[in-house]
């Protein structure tokens, strides 16, 4: 019994072993302090997500702030995000945009307002090929997109990340050819009990998507979400 | 139904995979032409560009797309 709770917790915590293997550059010291912040990025997002499921993103709107470059963009526009920081956060910043904004997801958490859609990334080719061909039309209206680029399954563009094999979803760099629409890669960050929202310079190539992550690492390796963290590793 | 029509939407999805046969009640995507998501929006596009029409979303929306379904929705815009 305590030894299936030990494993339980033990799964939201990344040892320092495994920081160590992403991050080499880390000395132990700072390798356990990484593992640490990470174990408490997986709870607090854990928490967030739970939150939202339960009262809606009401609570979340005050507390998520984002940069005044991020709130003069207009469409159209492809933001891209990764699986690090409080990714489950950027609804609220998305319905303030003046543009509107289709987010891609694998599943809905609340029920978005303004103009804000959510889109579903499930379901087979045709049903994916229909969601991609909404998010067409609407940057060619002037729209903004949101998806996710790493750690993606099925189908998917091999780059590397810190030395590791990292699948790229390829709708993003598809909608980019198809509209000459800029990939603009966003994050959200935890600082304190707030959530601040920030955007990047544009990438081009899932080379570039993958580099753009790696230098967001080595320089925050904090923010590395645990899925992404142990998808790199190659653990399950 | 205008042959050239069929003829030049069959030389687009030939364009992708060349070992199936075309025939009106073929897939386009698994089970059938194999075309994925993308390959898929990508056929659109060209026949858009062909045709010179914007083709609806409604398309992918509906049963699965066959060759007869794409053509018939190609046609009807171009009668449009």
């Amino acid at each position: 019994m305590l030894g299936a709770v030990r494993n339980r917790v033990t799964r939201r915590w990344p040892t320092v072993a495994e920081v160590i293997a992403l991050f080499p550059h880390l000395d132990a010291r700072r390798a356990a302090k990484t593992a640490l912040h990470i174990g408490a990025l997986y709870e607090r997002n854990r928490v967030l997500v739970r939150c939202v499921v339960r009262h809606g993103i009401d609570p979340l709107r005050s507390m998520v702030t984002a940069a005044e470059s991020f709130r003069s963009i207009r469409g159209p526009r492809i933001f891209a995000t990764f699986h690090v920081g409080a990714i489950h956060a950027f609804g609220p910043a998305l319905e303030r945009l003046e543009s509107p904004v289709i987010a891609f997801r694998s599943g809905s958490i609340f029920t978005p307002g303004g103009a804000l859609v959510i889109e579903s990334t499930k379901g087979d080719e045709q049903a994916r090929a229909g969601a991609l061909h909404r998010a067409l039309l609407h940057l060619r209206n002037g729209g903004v997109v949101l998806l996710a680029l790493d750690d993606a399954p099925g189908e998917a563009i091999e780059t590397r990340c810190l030395g590791r094999r990292l699948c790229m979803a390829p709708g993003a760099f598809a909608l980019a050819r198809w509209t000459g629409t800029a990939i603009q890669p966003v994050a959200a960050r935890w600082i304190g009990s707030r959530i601040a929202i920030e955007s990047y310079d544009p990438v081009n190539t899932p080379d570039e998507a993958a580099q753009w992550l790696e230098r967001y690492l080595l320089e925050n390796p904090s923010e590395i979400t645990l899925g992404l963290l142990r998808s790199l590793l190659g653990v399950s | 139904m205008p042959e050239d029509t069929i003829e030049r939407i069959h030389a687009i999805l030939r364009a992708r995979n060349r070992h199936v046969e075309l025939h009106p009640r073929l897939l386009l995507g698994t089970d059938g032409l194999g075309l994925d998501s993308i390959a898929l929006v990508e056929v659109l596009l060209e026949c858009e560009e062909a045709f010179g029409v914007v083709i609806a979303t409604e398309v992918l929306a509906a049963s699965p797309l066959t060759v007869g379904l794409l053509i018939d929705a190609v046609q009807a815009r171009v009668q449009e």
